[in-house]
């Protein structure tokens, strides 16, 4: 992530009320901690943590094209939030050709509700929600090939 | 004693008969060793035999080691197995819906890395996309392992064709056999399954949270074992070989392979696994039908590429690929 926009994320914590702050964005994640003293509960200056930057795939035929990083601040314009595949491969919709979706069009979910099954080589990822709302759009038939970074659902947070 | 304690003392009991090389054990020796009664050294007695092992008394009822049973006992396994830290926590079961999805929830709840799950019997042994895996007790192999690998998410799959290669180098250890993998993780014998994998990973997108390792192996099936609707599809590690396979051991080798295999795949990707499964591959030079959802390619397979995805020579060009369904023709 570059500097510009941790600044511009330190910033926002400051001018707010919250304490915590967490952007995900393409594998790099941030954290933004505001400190508060335990006597008169005085806010400090927050404290940015980066946790944990992988380091990127680098074989020259990787398929994966990682996106410019691009951070907008929370305050989304967009209405939906995209669900997006981690990885190249197999999109199922539920977990046995004869059983029911994960979920539905219209059904609410909840944060860390499993919404489908992406495959690769055998490895089966059961893809969870970061986000709670409804599925306004399930973007991907069952059983269908998926790029990095494909969007598979839409979610409604305001749903 | 409480009934842990007693199986305690029987571990410690068993470990000194054992190495005793079948000579004979006096019980008061024993109990003078363990600080503990004649009494509770004959009731670990009972509970050893409980376990399978068979133990003799002579005329002067000192004891003697006989032989372990083939049995997937924490004890046994542990029992001269070779690792640092695969299969070294253990949770046996006798019968349960799937190893998987135990060691899953082990893996939450941060369980030590190379946690091995291991059960007699599945009753909801999970293949592939809700695809059963037929797990008869005494004579397979039906264990799950937990991993928390630190690499990107999208390296994941490559554990995939480790753990092939793991496999296929066990099974091949027993004897010259016809043992071959077609990509990317079946193990066949003289083209009939003997193994299926199935690999769950949970991550988050820059992070592997855990992946669980699936793994199913018809170890000690003969021919009729198997129903009839799996006869002219799956095969055994003992019809391959024709000898009967103790199955403790070759859990204990397969771990050895894994922990070697895997610890390589974390440090160099798969440089060494992409050899190994160029000599197994029962796919190299032929060609193939690729069905992915709607669309099927066709192509000639010339290679396993570095991230482990299939290399196809096809009509467009040379493509890779890391999904789909593969038949030959």
């Amino acid at each position: 992530m570059k500097e510009k926009t941790i600044k511009k994320l330190i910033r926002l914590v400051e001018e707010s009320d919250i304490d915590q702050l967490e952007v995900t964005s393409w594998g790099r994640t941030v954290k933004i901690t505001r400190r508060i003293s335990g006597r008169n509960g005085h806010a400090e200056k927050p404290a940015v943590v980066q946790p944990y930057t992988p380091p990127p795939s680098s074989s020259p035929t990787a398929p994966v094209v990682l996106p410019p990083v691009d951070i907008k601040p929370p305050v989304a314009e967009k209405k939906y939030i995209e669900i997006k595949s981690p990885m190249v491969g197999t999109f199922y919709a539920s977990p046995a050709p004869d059983a029911p979706p994960y979920v539905k069009h219209g059904q609410r979910i909840s944060v860390g509700q499993a919404v489908c099954i992406v495959e690769a080589m055998k490895l089966m990822n059961e893809i969870e929600s970061e986000v709670a709302g409804v599925v306004a759009k399930a973007m991907v038939e069952s059983a269908q090939p998926v790029e990095f970074g494909q969007v598979l659902f839409l979610i409604d947070p305001q749903g | 004693m409480t009934n842990s304690e007693l199986e305690q003392l029987a571990d410690k009991v068993l470990e000194k008969i054992r190495s005793h090389h079948g000579q004979p054990l006096e019980p008061t020796k024993l109990a003078d060793l363990y600080k503990t009664s004649e009494e509770e050294i004959i009731s670990s007695i009972g509970i050893l035999r409980n376990w399978g092992y068979t133990i003799k008394a002579d005329k002067e009822r000192r004891y003697i080691f006989v032989n372990a049973p083939d049995n997937y006992l924490s004890t046994e396994i542990l029992y001269n197995l070779e690792t640092k830290f695969m299969g070294k926590r253990i949770y046996t079961y006798y019968t349960v819906q799937s190893t998987n999805a135990i060691a899953s929830q082990l893996a939450i709840a941060k369980s030590p890395e190379g946690t091995l799950v291991i059960s007699e019997h599945q009753t909801r042994g999970r293949g592939r996309l809700g695809r059963n895996w037929h797990s008869p007790e005494k004579v397979g192999l039906y264990c799950s392992l937990v991993l928390y690998p630190k690499i990107h998410p999208t390296l994941a799959p490559g554990i995939s064709i480790v753990t092939a290669v793991s496999l296929a180098d066990t099974i091949a250890s027993y004897d010259d056999i016809d043992v071959k993998i077609k990509w990317p993780n079946d193990i066949l014998i003289s083209g009939l399954k003997v193994a299926g994998i199935l690999i769950e990973l949970s991550a988050e997108i820059d992070r592997i949270e855990h992946i669980v390792v699936g793994v199913g192996v018809n170890l000690n099936q003969i021919r009729s074992d198997f129903p009839e609707e799996l006869r002219k599809q799956a095969t055994s590690v003992r019809i391959g070989t024709k000898e009967k396979i103790r199955r403790v051991e070759f859990l204990q080798r397969f771990l050895k392979n894994f922990e070697r295999d895997y610890a390589a795949f974390k440090k160099y990707g798969l440089k060494d696994a992409r050899k190994k499964i160029t000599k197994y591959s029962s796919l190299h030079n032929k060609e193939v039908k690729l069905k992915m959802g709607r669309k099927t390619i066709i192509g000639i397979v010339i290679d396993i590429d570095e991230q482990g995805r299939l290399v196809l020579d096809t009509k467009e060009g040379i493509m890779n690929f890391n999904a789909g369904e593969v038949t030959t023709h």
